[in-house]
């Protein structure tokens, strides 16, 4: 592949959705709301 | 003493123990306490939920809790 | 820059405090639900004068601070914890004119944490109606506050409540009951054993599982101090509630007449129909059918402009840009698959009218009431009603709104049942599998295409059902059967309010979604046209054909096809093609399905991307819609791909599948644990292969 401005670009958006998709999909610490008891009610 | 789940659709009463373990906090915040008045406004068919009207809220719930909830009868 | 003032606005459910939100705010207002986000948040910002600004947080509705659920937990957290990013400033509560008595329980119960606040009654305009008037001087004095009537049908008032929260450090800040008056030897007591706490507070996190700065519950098991049993506790609760009751009633007794001669006359005569044995079941089967008619009717205009558009737009991208790799990736990539699901955004945003209409109206609650006890049949409440109704449109914001299920076994199925319901994201792909293999003729007056979304609609709804007896029956969680639900009024829907709703959810579901199909689509168009080796090089050579039978078009189409198949994504295709072929799909369709994990919509952008790679045509001049394409489709041998057999498969296995990773996150983060969500995950994938499987191997 020859070195123009529109396969730069090319390159540029894959590495930036590959990255977006890495970040937005693995899987990350949460904070729980909730045990697994019956927190329903009190 | 009469409970909460035999009053009949139009029927009113006067509530007097709430003590049940089983009976949720927020029935209570509801206004569903010792001395108020309470009328049943409409029976889900197939013993489902009733619709209540006590101390000025509306609030539906399960027969099987309104059959915790004493309840004395008034004309 | 000058200080920001931190809000929260507090108040019942069904007090229309999202109307005083928005006029409060506007536009400017962010909800975030998805995932990321622990909980549905409702933030905006208020201008006041001299360039001074607030920040309004709109909390979930609550009755008390006696959380009971996790939307109530959160509001218990936030008001518990000074050193919170979004600790108010102060509160504005909420309520009802009509329910004044019970609305100032979680009033009294706020301004006991020693937060300055200020008393918003709502919907004043039907005081009068109602027969009720208010001593506003007489209860601002005796409730120690701020009280601003407020309402939907002038705008009078949001200065008045600008003005008071300008100037919040003048608002008094004094507690209303003392919390030792509930019992004074238990809570003496408490205060001995830590004399540096408030004693409301510390109530309250005794209460609670709820951690908070300096004192958390582990600390309160570990002292010396003896925590009283669970019924003991909720003596006291019921104690406190007791007092509360008994000093506002004293309070209204002077600040409140009601004439209660103008009596509830229009809500009893709605509620004897909309509740009623057999009108209302039939009233209600009526509402989901004028929804869904609606739905197909109105948003057909829209979409069919949508997808001209987009269908235009490549083209003008390819006439006018510098042509190239990029102009192509553009063009054929990004914008035919932003096109894919930009062009459901019309029945999405009818669908969370209807919602909102329906839940603003007080409508949803009757039908909560009239099919608990159908619903408790199968393990869910009636209270599942509103979630799996709202998972026709997203099982995202149906997830979240399960939190107001009291039982945790009840919560747990409905969670796990709702990905089934049909939701919005799988109609695209119905529809365009639907418009290949179901002929276009009618029997009886009724389109056989139409028939088969219904089916499928059904299918999706039968199934939550049965899953939810079998998770009954498997599942060995104590249930209890807790429900309580308020009755709210009628009211007519604010347009405004109901706009705002479908603007807000509309747009974080385009945006989540298109960002996914954005990247994939990148990626995959790159994929496609990029390969290694001679067959992908130099195709014309691996063409079997006798070359001078056939015209050049057909050579290059062949062409195209060879290169497609050896480019990187063809050799990722035909490495899956095995898992797929006996459920009768070609490789590229189990390129699609695998895309489509992420977000089942990525699917028919998937297709487009990678038949518009394919298609020879479109360097000629129109674009060619994607279902002639598809519809051309064959195998090596010339038979077609999309027949009755796989196209019937195709549908089960999107109806039955779990292809959706931001439902997971959020089962994840609404259960608390991966085992919910994996759990989820394979069983209804593995389902959705069988029933594919069989079904392809009886039809063809």
């Amino acid at each position: 592949m020859e070195l123009n401005i529109q396969n730069i670009l090319v390159i540029t958006s894959l590495i930036l959705a590959i990255i977006f998709l890495v970040r937005k999909f693995s899987p990350k610490k949460t904070k729980g709301n909730c045990s697994n008891k019956d927190c329903g009610c009190n | 003493m009469p409970k909460l789940g035999d009053l009949k659709k139009g029927e009113k009463g006067k509530i007097v123990d709430v003590s049940s373990r089983e009976i949720p906090m927020k029935l209570l915040e509801m206004g569903c306490l010792p001395g108020n008045s309470v009328r049943l406004i409409q029976q889900a068919p197939f013993q489902g939920p009733i619709y209540l009207e006590v101390n000025g809220s509306y609030v539906a719930i399960r027969k099987e809790t309104a059959k915790l909830i004493e309840i004395e009868l008034s004309k | 820059m000058s200080k920001q003032i931190k809000v929260a606005l507090i108040g019942n459910p069904n007090t229309g405090k999202t109307s005083i939100f928005n006029s409060l705010t506007g536009l400017n207002q962010k909800i975030a639900n998805y995932p990321g986000v622990t909980v549905e948040k409702k933030e905006g910002v208020c201008r006041l004068s001299r360039g001074t600004k607030a920040h309004i947080f709109d909390l979930p509705g609550t009755y008390s601070l006696n959380a009971s659920s996790m939307d109530e937990n959160l509001v218990v957290e936030l008001l518990l914890n000074k050193n919170h990013k979004d600790f108010p400033d102060l509160a504005i509560i909420v309520s009802d004119v009509e329910n004044l008595k019970r609305n100032l329980i979680l009033f009294t119960q706020v301004k006991d944490l020693e937060i300055p606040t200020v008393l918003a009654i709502n919907m004043s305009d039907r005081m009068k109606y109602k027969g009720i008037e208010l001593k506003i001087e007489k209860l601002e004095k005796e409730l120690d506050t701020k009280i601003i009537l407020t309402t939907n049908r002038s705008k009078e008032w949001v200065g008045d409540i600008k003005n008071l929260i300008e100037n919040y450090k003048d608002l008094s800040s004094k507690i209303f009951l003392d919390t030792s008056v509930i019992e004074p030897e238990y809570f003496n007591n408490l205060k001995k054993i830590f004399p540096n706490q408030k004693l409301y507070k510390l109530w309250v996190v005794i209460c609670q599982d709820v951690n908070f700065s300096n004192v958390s519950r582990q600390e309160i098991e570990n002292s010396d101090f003896e925590i009283k049993s669970t019924s003991e506790i909720k003596r006291l609760q019921q104690k406190e509630t007791i007092k509360r009751y008994q000093l506002i009633n004293n309070i209204l007794k002077e600040g409140q007449i009601i004439d209660s001669s103008k009596a509830q006359g229009f809500r009893a005569k709605i509620d004897k129909i909309l509740t009623h044995k057999i009108f209302g079941y039939l009233i209600f089967l009526m509402v989901l059918m004028a929804i869904f008619q609606s739905i197909y009717e109105w948003a057909s205009v829209p979409m069919d402009l949508i997808d001209s558009s987009f269908a235009s737009l490549a083209d003008w991208i390819k006439i006018n840009f510098p042509s190239g790799a990029m102009t192509n990736l553009l063009a054929d990539g990004i914008i035919t698959g932003i096109g894919g699901i930009v062009i459901f955004i019309p029945q999405i945003a009818f669908l969370f009218m209807f919602i909102s209409i329906l839940e603003e109206s007080g409508y949803m609650s009757r039908v909560v009431f009239l099919t608990d006890k159908t619903m408790q049949k199968f393990g869910l409440s009636g209270k599942s009603v509103v979630p799996l109704i709202s998972g026709v449109a997203c099982a995202i914001p149906a997830i979240m709104a399960t939190r107001n299920i009291e039982s945790w076994k009840e919560r747990l199925i409905t969670i796990l049942v709702t990905p089934f319901m049909t939701c919005a994201a799988r109609l695209p792909v119905y529809l365009i599998i639907i418009a290949l293999v179901i002929p276009d003729e009618k029997i009886f007056g009724l389109n056989y295409q139409a028939i088969a979304l219904m089916s499928l609609y059904i299918i999706g709804f039968v199934t939550a059902l049965l899953s939810s007896l079998v998770l009954t029956k498997i599942l060995k969680i104590k249930k209890r059967s807790i429900f309580v639900m308020e009755m709210p009024n009628y009211k007519f829907p604010r347009i405004k309010d109901v706009f705002y709703t479908v603007f807000e959810k509309s747009k974080s579901f385009v945006v989540e979604a298109g960002k996914i199909i954005l990247a994939i689509s990148v990626i995959l168009w790159v994929l496609a046209t990029n390969g290694i080796g001679d067959r992908f090089e130099n195709p014309r050579n691996y063409i079997n054909e006798n070359v001078q039978e056939i015209s050049q078009e057909e050579i290059q189409a062949l062409e195209a096809s060879i290169k497609l198949e050896s480019s990187f994504i063809g050799y990722i295709g035909k490495g899956i093609e095995p898992l797929f072929k006996p459920l009768g799909y070609d490789w590229k369709i189990g390129i699609g399905i695998i895309t489509s994990f992420a977000a089942r919509e990525v699917f028919v952008g998937t297709l487009a991307v990678i038949y518009n790679i394919d298609n020879y045509d479109d360097s000629v001049g129109k674009k060619e819609e994607i279902k002639n394409i598809m519809a051309r489709e064959t195998d090596s041998n010339g038979n077609k791909i999309f027949t009755l057999a796989s196209g019937i498969s195709l549908l089960l296995f999107y109806a039955f599948a779990m292809q959706c990773m931001s439902t997971l996150a959020i089962v994840k983060k609404e259960t608390n644990s991966w085992k919910w969500p994996i759990l989820q995950f394979i069983i209804m994938t593995t389902l959705a292969y069988f029933i594919s499987l069989i079904s392809f191997q009886i039809l063809s």
